[in-house]
């Protein structure tokens, strides 16, 4: 995605003002400020650049009451599983949880996005700017809003740009967008505080399209064998981003930074941290998160005391899915095939408590 | 009650409907009109003044994202 040019970033296109029904609303009545002053300082006094976040209900409540109800369950909005996440694995101090998750807004609270971030600017995470001239988008684009974020892995898996690893099929063959699986209610949230984005209810599944490939008369017989064994993406994704360690604080002018430690491509198969109705499978994909022990060791020391409350090694749905993979060759291409399960060796010392529960043990690999 | 008729009556009709065309509308040509007299449009639309604006805006603010940052996110 180009970057926008800094006038680019505000400039209204006149076909907002001619064409887009929100162009007939006065600006002041979105975004405050005094629309009749005469210098930039005095029209900019109490201007509110993006008046859809945290609450849209003035903004967009008004025509859009339903879809606005909602929004603050969005995880987009919420950033509930972060909340979950980091509240599982911080102190139970009050003091050293509270710096934990004050360090959390600075760091990780900065990535969410609002109506504004998605119909009609780039989200600020990604340094912002209007996508067309202030025009509103209803279906937002996806360079510019989707994998504007979800750059490093998305982005890099589903439009086959990791080096000598093919694009998703879905997006290679068919030309797919985002939207075409994530639907806009999912977006918009279902009035639940999800605490973890595989709990979304009408999030996508393979099954919601190939209805027949795990029928009981599926033509595919590997299909029929492993349906609630193992899950689509185990035999259908080939390798993909794992980032591990993170560390966060302030430079010296005090703006916040992040840094990991490094990145690999690989593929795990590992245990299902979390069966559900929808994923009952004992095997899953598990993609190695940025995260470690010290991650806020900036702020707070042993802020993260129950680090190993869950494993760093996460449940996965790479977004790079092929018709034809190495695991789909033979039965012996999986079975036997050690090399694609999470062992213990391929966790560090230091981690292994966490992951335990996704750990294949050694007897347990498939033979 | 005294009905009006001929060129009077038809000059009230035309009156009439002027007036409530002009209720109808008043809501519209008002708020276009604001946008025309806005200061935000006329600026927001202009990319010599914009151009002009954001560059004098990035000589005097300082850097917002740390040169610190390291790996992927």
């Amino acid at each position: 995605m180009a970057p926008l040019e800094p006038y680019e970033q505000v400039l209204i296109d006149d076909a907002f003002l001619e064409e887009d029904p929100h162009g007939e609303i006065a600006c002041e009545k979105c975004h405050g400020g005094k629309a009749q002053a005469t210098n930039m300082k005095a029209a900019h006094k109490g201007l509110v650049p993006d008046p859809t976040y945290p609450d849209p209900s003035k903004a967009c409540g008004e025509c859009h009451e339903e879809i606005v109800a909602t929004n603050k369950t969005s995880v987009h909005v919420s950033l509930n599983p972060y909340k979950h996440i980091i509240g599982m694995r911080a102190s139970t101090k009050k003091g050293t949880r509270k710096k934990v998750f004050k360090a959390m807004d600075t760091h990780c609270s900065t990535c969410h996005s609002s109506c504004g971030q998605c119909h009609v600017s780039r989200p600020d995470a990604a340094e912002g700017g209007f996508v067309e001239g202030h025009l509103f988008k209803k279906t937002p684009p996806m360079d510019t809003n989707c994998t504007a974020c979800h750059g490093s892995r998305v982005e890099m898996e589903y439009l086959g740009k990791n080096q000598g690893i093919p694009g998703d099929v879905h997006y290679t063959k068919e030309g797919m967008q985002c939207i075409a699986c994530h639907s806009g209610e999912e977006m918009h949230g279902m009035g639940k505080a999800y605490a973890s984005r595989y709990e979304v209810e009408n999030a996508p599944s393979c099954e919601g399209c190939h209805e027949d490939a795990v029928s009981p008369t599926a033509k595919t017989r590997t299909h029929r064998i492993h349906k609630e064994k193992v899950s689509c993406h185990a035999c259908h994704s080939v390798a993909y981003k794992n980032c591990y360690s993170c560390h966060v604080g302030k430079d010296k002018k005090g703006l916040p930074y992040f840094k990991t430690e490094k990145t690999d491509m690989a593929f795990k198969i590992g245990l299902n941290p979390h069966p559900s109705k929808n994923r009952p499978y004992k095997f899953v994909t598990l993609r190695h998160v940025p995260v470690s022990k010290g991650l806020f060791d900036f702020y707070v020391k042993d802020g993260l005391a129950h680090f190993d409350a869950l494993p760093t090694w996460k449940l996965a749905t790479p977004h790079n899915i092929q018709r034809k993979t190495p695991q789909t060759k033979s039965c012996k291409s999986c079975h036997g095939e050690k090399k694609l399960f999470l062992l213990e060796k391929d966790v560090t010392p230091e981690e292994r408590a966490a992951n335990k529960g996704v750990i294949v043990p050694d007897n347990a690999v498939p033979r | 009650m005294v009905r009006p008729k001929g060129k009077v009556a038809w000059y009230l009709w035309v009156v009439l409907i002027v007036f409530i065309g002009n209720f109808l509308l008043w809501g519209n040509t008002n708020s276009v009109q604001s946008q025309e007299e806005s200061t935000c449009i006329s600026c927001h639309t202009s990319v010599k003044e914009l151009v002009k604006i954001t560059r004098e805006i990035a000589a005097k603010s300082p850097p917002q994202k740390s040169a610190e940052s390291k790996g992927e996110g």
